[in-house]
């Protein structure tokens, strides 16, 4: 495999993970903000 | 003549790349005090680089020419109990982790995305970098340039490219600094007024103390089962960030926030500067990292606003998200936030966008640290 295929292979699982992570970490904030709300958001 | 030789070696033996270097030194002082760019950090390694470039110098290893024994140095030995063992990178992430504030991605959760779209200039960096001839694991190490984050920057290079640790430190230190000078033509290159002018809802969620708790908690599991090489990188920030929402520790949090971040930093940046030596910096590649760090952040405002753009193609009117803010989806904070709020005030001066900047900015914190960690896991596998 060339250095410029290694790299850009790198690059795109690279970007796609970092989407994944924080696909997850916003799922996993909706989540934990509906089991725990804030105070306004439970007055409401 | 011999004799002032003897007493004033440094004289007889001091290069032109040692008078450059010290040179560099001064300016990066310069640019500390009187510009106040990064100073925590340019000043120690500016006067950490005049240290080890004179001839002779104690501060670094050394071999001794009559016993041909070495003669270890303060900076030497700070840099391999501290650097190559990636000790003071966490640490300060400890600090960092203290001093974050997450409960913002609460209040705007999906703003978190930008903090992946801002990473973008990373691995354009990475591919331009080979272009240019440096091999994987040192176009890796430059391309995290982009992550606009230091001790990510410090934390990949050590393990990937030590050599190069210098000029990758001064460009990622450097160009954070300059990222009010850096981020408007590009976002004003990529936008139309109009856009600029998009107003965003304000934000007034209230987030509960038990969510700031949990969040540090499960990312770190979460970070850990998808990709455990990361989990040094994202579990000590997260810690910081632990010790800082728990509510037992203010103590432990504060120092985390002053003394601890204070004093690593300090021996951070002047054991930085023990790679700041002439003939590993005055090289045509020193001069190719600081232009290919300029590229990543560039690229890295291009990712965040062309993502915005991408979105704001599926909402509706009225729903659409200014731009703008997708440029501060990288790391620097709260500059970047701070940069696309005055640039919203200076198009219409009732457009207040400091709370979703920040927002997007946090969400550029974890995005960098998890792009550190991706980097740190998929290079090796890239070399087989």
């Amino acid at each position: 495999m060339s250095l410029f295929n290694a790299a850009l292979e790198v690059s795109l699982i690279g970007m796609t993970g970092i989407f994944l992570f924080m696909f997850i970490f916003y799922v996993s904030i909706r989540l934990i903000d509906k089991a725990f709300p804030g105070k306004a958001a439970r007055e409401e | 003549m011999n004799s002032i030789q003897d007493l004033l070696p440094v004289l007889f033996t001091i290069t032109w790349q040692n008078l450059l270097m010290i040179g560099v030194g001064l300016l990066l002082i310069y640019l500390a005090i009187a510009k106040e760019y990064e100073p925590t950090l340019l000043l120690p390694m500016g006067f950490g680089a005049i240290l080890v470039n004179i001839p002779l110098t104690s501060a670094i290893t050394q071999v001794d020419p009559e016993t041909g024994k070495a003669i270890e140095g303060a900076l030497s030995v700070f840099y391999e109990a501290g650097i190559a063992t990636e000790v003071f990178p966490l640490l300060i992430f400890i600090a960092i982790g203290a001093m974050i504030d997450f409960s913002p991605l609460f209040k705007k959760p999906f703003l978190l995305l930008f903090g992946a779209a801002a990473q973008f200039g990373i691995f354009f960096t990475l591919v331009a970098a080979t272009f240019m001839g440096f091999d994987l694991k040192e176009a890796a190490s430059i391309g995290i340039i982009g992550a606009a984050d230091g001790p990510t920057s410090i934390f990949v290079a050590s393990r990937f490219a030590p050599d190069l640790l210098g000029p990758i430190s001064v460009a990622a230190y450097s160009y954070m600094a300059l990222v009010p000078i850096i981020q408007p033509p590009v976002i004003r290159l990529l936008t139309s007024r109009k856009e600029r002018l998009i107003r965003m809802e304000a934000q007034t969620k209230s987030v509960s103390k038990t969510a700031l708790i949990l969040f540090p908690i499960v990312v770190t599991i979460i970070a850990g089962v998808v990709a455990p090489s990361s989990i040094a990188l994202i579990g000590f920030l997260m810690f910081g960030n632990l010790i800082r929402e728990c509510g037992v520790l203010n103590k432990l949090s504060l120092s985390a926030q002053n003394e601890l971040a204070s004093l690593v930093t300090i021996l951070l940046g002047i054991s930085i500067a023990s790679t700041m030596t002439a003939d590993r910096f005055v090289r045509l590649d020193t001069l190719m990292i600081i232009g290919l760090g300029l590229i990543a952040f560039v690229f890295d405002t291009f990712g965040g606003v062309m993502f915005a753009k991408l979105i704001n193609l599926f909402l509706p009117q009225g729903k659409k998200i200014n731009p703008m803010l997708g440029a501060c989806g990288i790391s620097a904070f709260p500059m970047s936030a701070r940069v696309i709020h005055s640039m919203g005030q200076k198009e219409d001066q009732f457009n207040f966008l400091l709370m979703h900047a920040v927002s997007s900015n946090v969400g550029g914190q974890i995005g960098s640290v998890v792009a550190g960690g991706l980097i740190l896991a998929l290079i090796p596998l890239f070399l087989l």
